[in-house]
């Protein structure tokens, strides 16, 4: 009987918002103001219940598979963390229980939990297997709904739909878009060949995008977020190739003789920046997604290469070795006043230009023998901020799409894995786990739904 | 699918009228092991020349990968001209005439010890004339992948660049970077990393 009285009360909440999704942030009802700051931020506690299968589900899932997974996605956001230890998820799911018997929330109770946010939802498969969830958030201090909604998909893709509504709750309480239901490309070895692989911003749902059985490398995302671009050694040249991320299609988009390796491209311009040595010598060129409109940005005799666009594509940070060790330089885009930008350390490579466009992150060995490590500056070459310290080599950063995170690969486990990290080095964790990944390339935001 | 460990009856007339033994020599080394060899055929001889020290990576002896189109693949009639077209399959045979050469860390000059060692290379290459060769790059495990694989890219243009000033034909030279992904020694030392510092050749089948 209680428990009738509380499906109804969800219902009318239900009623009184949006069943069909809207775009990120429409949905917001209170300003509730408690975690705007992005510097200096402030973490919330957020409780999470586990979901709860409604009446009429025609099967139910494992307790607690989308609160762990949106936990998880919440922490990594660096704006939440779980309330209490995860050992007092206990208390979290009494207390839930205890509202769902009265048939009101007892903000009381949540706020003795000391949980700033509270994270109701009942989930309901149908015959179809699509799954369906009214999700709302509240602000416990305030008593007072933040987010209402249903969301939708397909049963066996639930983990997308939790990352869904994590990035929902980071957007409806910081204002900033989540990451949790981006990607990230990268090379993974799979016995003696290597394969670019995608998985999900938090490591998870793995899946090999390439078959090349071959030596893949440089993986960059392309055009609507839908390609990838990268370098494949499987017709016996180092070729520049392109791939569907579902994999249903792949091309050659260079095959000139030599390396055509590092492919970066700019949505900006819809242009890949890379580099070839057909010349003899390793230059840096932008062509079209088929390897046609070759226009040759550098002309020095060392090696030009590894390239980043900016985000409104007037520039491109790149590698050079002119000077006799690799430093970090910047250039127009149609290669004019090439400068160099990094005088410390012995070498500094594989820079990767931020969203924003103000910062560029990058990886430095300070001297000769040291370990390398993940680095940020200015796009003046200044106000350095090492982000990894030792504990083996951090490689090749690569910035999410919300400017506050990165993701890089390290062997300080013994072998190079995949880390992520907020852009203040806080907040790192490991994300991928077995066999050996590296080069990774975080994808841009998918479209909004 | 490409043909390969097969022999063309005109490559077999052209074997047959000599000048391309080792070439033929090195073919026979891979063919030995799955195919039968025809007598008659200066297989013999070739092995003399060759020396017997073909190096057969198991990994080379795969079946083709998948051809994909390559009409998007751009390249540009001009560009041919200045580097020839890879030949797009497995380089085979390592030949002790063409000496691996060896790098300090994060270089690729050329040692006065490896312009001597590549100074071989070029009379082997003359007096080889129809042989092509692939020049491999190769980075110890330190710095990242990518830029591992500019830097086996330069060595092998350094290389390269040598062989045709001292009068090889270029458009028998074909390079190719590993970077750090082809190891020949492992382990966290300089005794390591001086090993894997290196470009060697690898002779293609004709």
């Amino acid at each position: 009987m209680l428990r009738k009285t509380w499906i109804a009360l969800a219902g009318l909440c239900a009623l009184l918002t949006p069943f069909v999704p809207l775009a990120p942030g429409a949905e917001v009802e209170a300003d509730i103001g408690v975690v705007r700051a992005q510097e200096g931020r402030t973490v919330s506690t957020i409780a999470i219940p586990s979901f709860q299968p409604g009446q009429g589900s025609a099967r139910q899932l494992e307790p607690g598979v989308f609160n762990t997974i949106i936990y998880n996605d919440l922490e990594i956001s660096g704006y939440f963390k779980q309330v209490g230890d995860r050992d007092q998820q206990g208390l979290i799911e009494d207390a839930a229980a205890r509202d769902r018997k009265s048939g009101v929330i007892n903000f009381v109770d949540w706020r003795a939990l000391q949980a700033q946010f509270l994270v109701v939802a009942e989930y309901q498969i149908a015959g179809d297997d699509t799954l369906s969830i009214d999700c709302k958030l509240y602000s416990v201090n305030e008593g007072q709904r933040v987010l209402g909604k249903r969301y939708t998909q397909k049963a066996a893709e639930y983990r997308a739909l939790a990352h869904w509504i994590a990035d929902e709750i980071v957007q409806a309480v910081t204002g900033v878009r989540g990451i949790a239901s981006t990607q990230v490309a990268y090379v993974s070895r799979q016995g003696q060949n290597k394969e670019i692989f995608l998985c999900d911003a938090d490591g998870k749902n793995p899946r090999q995008a390439t078959s090349d059985k071959s030596l893949d490398a440089t993986p960059t995302w392309g055009a609507n977020a839908t390609e990838l671009y990268y370098t494949s050694y499987k017709d016996y040249n180092p070729d520049m190739c392109g791939v569907y991320t579902n994999g249903s299609k792949s091309w050659f988009i260079s095959r000139r003789s030599g390396s055509n390796l590092s492919p970066d491209w700019s949505p900006a311009v819809q242009l890949i920046a890379a580099m070839l040595s057909k010349d003899g010598n390793a230059e840096i060129y932008t062509m079209d997604r088929n390897g046609q409109g070759l226009t040759r940005l550098t002309t020095n005799k060392a090696i030009d290469g590894s390239p980043s666009w900016s985000p409104n594509a007037g520039e491109i940070a790149f590698v050079s070795d002119r000077t006799g060790h690799p430093h970090v330089y910047i250039m127009n885009a149609d290669g004019t006043n090439p400068r160099r930008i990094t005088f410390k350390n012995y070498q500094n490579v594989s820079p990767d230009w931020s969203p924003k466009g103000d910062r560029i992150a990058f990886t430095s060995q300070v001297s000769y023998g040291d370990d390398y490590n993940i680095y940020t500056m200015n796009v003046e070459g200044e106000d350095w901020k090492q982000l990894t310290n030792g504990g083996g080599n951090n490689e090749d950063a690569s910035w999410a799409p919300d400017n506050e995170h990165l993701v890089f690969s390290s062997d300080r486990t013994g072998s190079y894995q995949l880390y992520i990290m907020n852009s203040d080095g806080t907040n790192v964790r490991q994300i991928t786990f077995q066999g050996e990944s590296h080069s990774p390339d975080w994808g841009p935001y998918p479209p909004t739904k | 699918m490409k043909a390969r460990g097969t022999i063309s009856g005109a490559a077999r007339g052209r074997l047959r009228q000599g000048g391309l033994g080792l070439v033929a020599g090195a073919l026979a080394v891979v063919v030995g092991g799955c195919a039968t060899w025809p007598s008659g055929l200066g297989g013999e001889k070739g092995r003399s020349d060759a020396g017997q020290s073909a190096l057969v990576s198991p990994e080379l002896e795969r079946d083709a990968y998948p051809v994909l189109s390559t009409k998007d693949a751009g390249a540009d009639p001009g560009e041919r001209a200045s580097r020839p077209e890879p030949p797009r399959r497995p380089a085979v045979s390592a030949v002790p005439q063409l000496r691996t050469v060896y790098f300090d860390y994060d270089s690729a000059e050329l040692t006065s010890e490896t312009r001597q060692a590549l100074a071989d290379a070029v009379e082997w290459l003359k007096r080889h004339s129809k042989a092509r060769v692939q020049i491999e790059g190769h980075c110890d495990q330190r710095g990242t992948h990518e830029y591992n694989l500019m830097l086996g890219q330069k060595r092998a243009d350094a290389v390269r660049a040598f062989l045709i000033e001292q009068g090889a034909d270029p458009k028998r030279m074909h390079t190719i970077s590993y970077g750090k992904e082809r190891p020949v020694a492992s382990g966290d030392n300089e005794t390591a990393w001086r090993l894997n510092r290196r470009v060697r050749f690898v002779v293609y089948n004709e």
